[in-house]
């Protein structure tokens, strides 16, 4: 479910742009195109508003899956003897 | 500076529309493997509580071998069979973990272990309760949501 960054999270995002404004003339002016100048400043935008999955959450969960699968290996029998060989 | 308005209200517009980082499909692949893994752990929670009662029946036989619900021959083919459950969810595991992780490639490793636990609830032959029965179903529709949950084609 996509999250809508607060006001807050805008403004700063809006200063940030402001602020780059020298930059990103540069950036038009050197002829670099309005699409890619967008791309590098979204990926300027601090990702904190927005709520994601971040691979160390995942592994954290993918261990704790693992842990709990395997909280009851005391209890299981152990695996037979193999025969002994008959020469 | 004039150039730069029309940035200045399309950035923000883009952001208030969840537009960016979320809706991406790696992000979307990641939230459903996240939940799967949740799910997983959750199913994992009633696997254990069957294997639990089972080595309690099989406990419960020592004293009494005549009235074994569990014989030690069926309880060793129990524990083999949840060994390659536990196996597949490892495999689950891994499949998620990696960086190149997929929706697909998780709910495949998902589908390996509804197949597994199937063998594995086989392996208890005629033995019953009305607690094993319940988990049994338990688990089965948990794990079928899991993959649910995980969703993709």
């Amino acid at each position: 479910m996509a999250s809508t960054p607060s006001a807050s999270d805008i403004l700063a995002f809006i200063l940030k742009v402001v602020q780059a404004a020298p930059t990103i003339q540069g950036i038009i002016g050197a002829g670099v195109g309005i699409e890619q100048t967008i791309v590098a400043l979204v990926k300027g935008f601090a990702p904190s508003s927005v709520p994601g999955v971040d691979p160390a959450t995942i592994a954290a969960q993918a261990v704790q899956v693992h842990n709990t699968w395997h909280s009851a290996d005391s209890i299981l029998a152990p695996a037979p003897a193999p025969a002994p060989s008959v020469k | 500076m004039k150039r730069l308005l029309p940035l200045l209200f399309t950035l923000p517009l883009l952001a208030s529309c969840g537009g960016i980082n979320v809706n991406t499909p790696a992000a979307q692949a990641q939230a459903a493997i996240s939940t799967g893994l949740t799910a997983l752990n959750d199913s994992g929670t009633v696997a254990i509580a069957i294997v639990n009662e089972v080595a309690a029946l099989h406990s419960a036989c020592q004293p009494a071998p005549g009235v074994c619900l569990v014989s030690d021959s069926q309880f060793a083919s129990f524990s083999k069979e949840f060994e390659a459950v536990r196996d597949k969810v490892d495999a689950v595991v891994v499949a998620a973990q990696s960086a190149s992780a997929t929706v697909g490639s998780v709910q495949a490793a998902i589908q390996a272990v509804i197949d597994e636990v199937t063998a594995w609830i086989k392996s208890l032959g005629s033995v019953t309760s009305p607690t094993l029965a319940s988990n049994e179903k338990s688990l089965n529709s948990k794990l079928v949501a899991v993959k649910a949950t995980v969703g993709g084609k």
